[in-house]
């Protein structure tokens, strides 16, 4: 299957000069299975352009996947054309909101009503089917299988590990390893800590062996202890996971909307001298818009 | 129905004070959750549902947490304090702060026996939560049928009799019934469904073990702390299953238990305002 970033920046679109290269449109990852399904995971500025692109070779059947409904993971809805357009066929998956008990359709349609868009949810012409996924869960949409994982973030997010065409890689979302919420001379801290552990241990096993893991790096380790409980990774955590995971590439994403690109630059350099001379350990890449690879077989 | 089920005066305050500050220390909350019956039993039900498809059941407030984050755990708990109070005093006449005194008092007392008796901490957490939640169906009671409630509590009074019988001779079911048939409704773990569904009904447990044990021991030692004549339900005495397996008479219970003074005393600050 093809994979193309559509979408790498986090928080919020950042068009400008200094993020050019890497991309200012939030998150969108479009994939294409060499039989020619089409599935999109997350809603980011960047289905914008994914949608005009679907459109030239009418009528679009997509299927769209939602790792959680913050903003910047839905706010290019909107603006998806096929959405617009008779003989479409939208199929969207995604948690609920499990505190006010809201599902994928109300949440969506609630960014369309009246006071936000023109249109509203109900007059969109395409064919649409929401589908609400518990953790754990396999679907099958065509050549592909899409299975869930919670992990952690200040909203329900689901990371999504897909397999087709003999490859497998897993979209995290937005993710926070989780820390302990004790100090080590809290009567807590232990055991808060062994819950961590054998949490943590549940997400390497998932990710087990994988081809490409794409994973929220939006904070360096030194800007982290300012963000703890923001709900994202950094650059390290993502490393520590596909380290311990086995996994085969890493694409770093969810770029932090105040970092430039010669930044970025700046920090991939110092990943890949770190990690120089490691004998093992998965090829690192700081993931930009318009980015593709493939994982598995390549359409022949 | 929990979502509709309110919880105490003093933590919808305290609820809206910590969850109004973003610098709030989440294990400040978690200390707030895990001393609230209506709150505790929220995040159980939610973390334990068919939604997340746990292979094991979350018995625990911390574990909730590490598995469903801080945030969401927060909002629940701003959703609980939107339901409003049940007004400390109600058309039932039932005093909320009796019952979550009561509440506290024997999750812990469950909770010093399982220690003294040596089970691992992971496990202990689970008999102070049995004891927080074992009478939580009264709050059903006394939210959907206040009127008929206030008579079912004047009359087991007035009478000095356990309020479980008066329960079932006016609505067929008592409350340990109706928190039994919620616990399972919302995919509670097994043990602790049947703890709460058989907390008067002890001779009906097939193999009762030291969860149940030790929750019905905390129950009557709870009762035993206020005097007679302010009783909401008389003392219950122990079936041979329990005096064998305690070894010692009511009495001297809560003397064995050395931490309980100071366990009460914190207990206590948290019902107060």
């Amino acid at each position: 299957m093809r994979i193309r970033m559509r979408g790498c920046r986090g928080s919020t679109p950042v068009p400008g000069t200094d993020t050019v290269r890497y991309g200012g449109n939030t998150t969108c990852i479009e994939v294409t299975t060499n039989a020619g399904e089409k599935l999109l995971f997350d809603a980011g500025t960047g289905i914008r352009k994914a949608g005009l692109d679907l459109m030239q070779n009418a009528p679009v059947a997509v299927s769209i996947f939602v790792s959680h409904t913050h903003w910047d993971h839905i706010q290019g809805l909107p603006f998806f054309v096929p959405l617009f357009v008779p003989g479409s066929k939208v199929d969207f998956y995604g948690g609920t909101d499990p505190v006010y008990r809201k599902n994928l359709r109300e949440i969506l349609a609630q960014q369309m009503q009246y006071c936000y868009f023109p249109v509203r949810e109900n007059e969109l012409k395409a064919d649409i089917t929401y589908t609400t996924l518990a953790e754990g869960e396999t679907v099958r949409v065509g050549s592909a299988e899409i299975t869930t994982i919670v992990l952690n973030h200040p909203v329900l997010n689901y990371g999504y590990r897909v397999t087709a065409d003999g490859g497998t890689f897993l979209f995290t979302g937005d993710y926070e390893p989780p820390i302990n919420i004790y100090s080590p001379d809290d009567e807590e801290y232990e055991d808060y800590q062994e819950m961590i552990d054998a949490r943590r241990e549940n997400v390497v096993s998932f990710v087990k062996g994988i081809d490409a893991l794409i994973c929220d790096a939006q904070y360096t380790v030194e800007e982290y202890p300012e963000k703890v409980g923001w709900g994202h990774g950094t650059f390290d955590s993502c490393l520590e996971l596909a380290d311990r995971a086995g996994v085969g590439r890493l694409y770093l994403t969810h770029h932090d909307p105040m970092r430039t690109d010669d930044q970025l630059d700046a920090i991939y350099a110092d990943i890949l001298a770190r990690r120089k001379g490691l004998s093992d350990g998965p090829e690192v890449i700081m993931a930009h818009e318009g980015l593709e690879f493939e994982v598995g077989a390549p359409a022949s | 129905m929990v979502d509709r089920m309110p919880t105490f005066s003093q933590n919808v305050v305290r609820i809206l004070d910590l969850t109004s500050d973003i610098n709030t220390a989440p294990k400040d909350l978690v200390r707030l959750v895990e001393h609230d019956p209506v709150l505790t039993i929220k995040v159980l039900k939610l973390v334990n549902s068919a939604y997340f498809g746990l292979s094991k059941k979350v018995t625990s407030i911390k574990q909730g947490v590490v598995y469903i984050g801080i945030n969401t755990i927060k909002n629940l708990a701003v959703s609980i304090a939107a339901i409003g109070a049940l007004p400390r005093t109600n058309e039932a006449g039932f005093d909320m702060d009796d019952f979550w005194y009561h509440s506290l008092f024997t999750a812990t007392v469950a909770k010093l026996i399982a220690q003294e008796r040596g089970f691992p901490k992971t496990e202990i957490t689970t008999f102070f939560i049995a004891g927080l939640l074992h009478d939580i169906g009264q709050i059903v009671f006394a939210q959907f049928i206040p009127e008929t409630y206030r008579k079912v509590l004047h009359t087991a009074a007035k009478k000095g009799v356990t309020i479980d019988r008066v329960e079932r001779s006016a609505f067929g079911m008592d409350h340990a019934e109706v928190g039994g048939i919620l616990a399972e409704k919302w995919q509670l773990p097994a043990d602790l469904v049947r703890c709460i569904r058989y907390h008067h009904a002890f001779e009906e447990i097939e193999d009762p073990g030291a969860l149940e044990m030790s929750v019905f021991v905390a129950n009557q030692v709870a009762k035993q702390q206020v005097e007679e004549a302010h009783r909401v339900s008389a003392i219950e005495p122990f079936p041979s299953a329990v005096s064998e397996w305690l070894q010692m008479p009511l009495e001297d219970v809560a003397g064995s238990l050395p931490e309980l003074a100071t366990e009460i005393e914190n207990a206590r600050t948290f019902v107060q305002v």
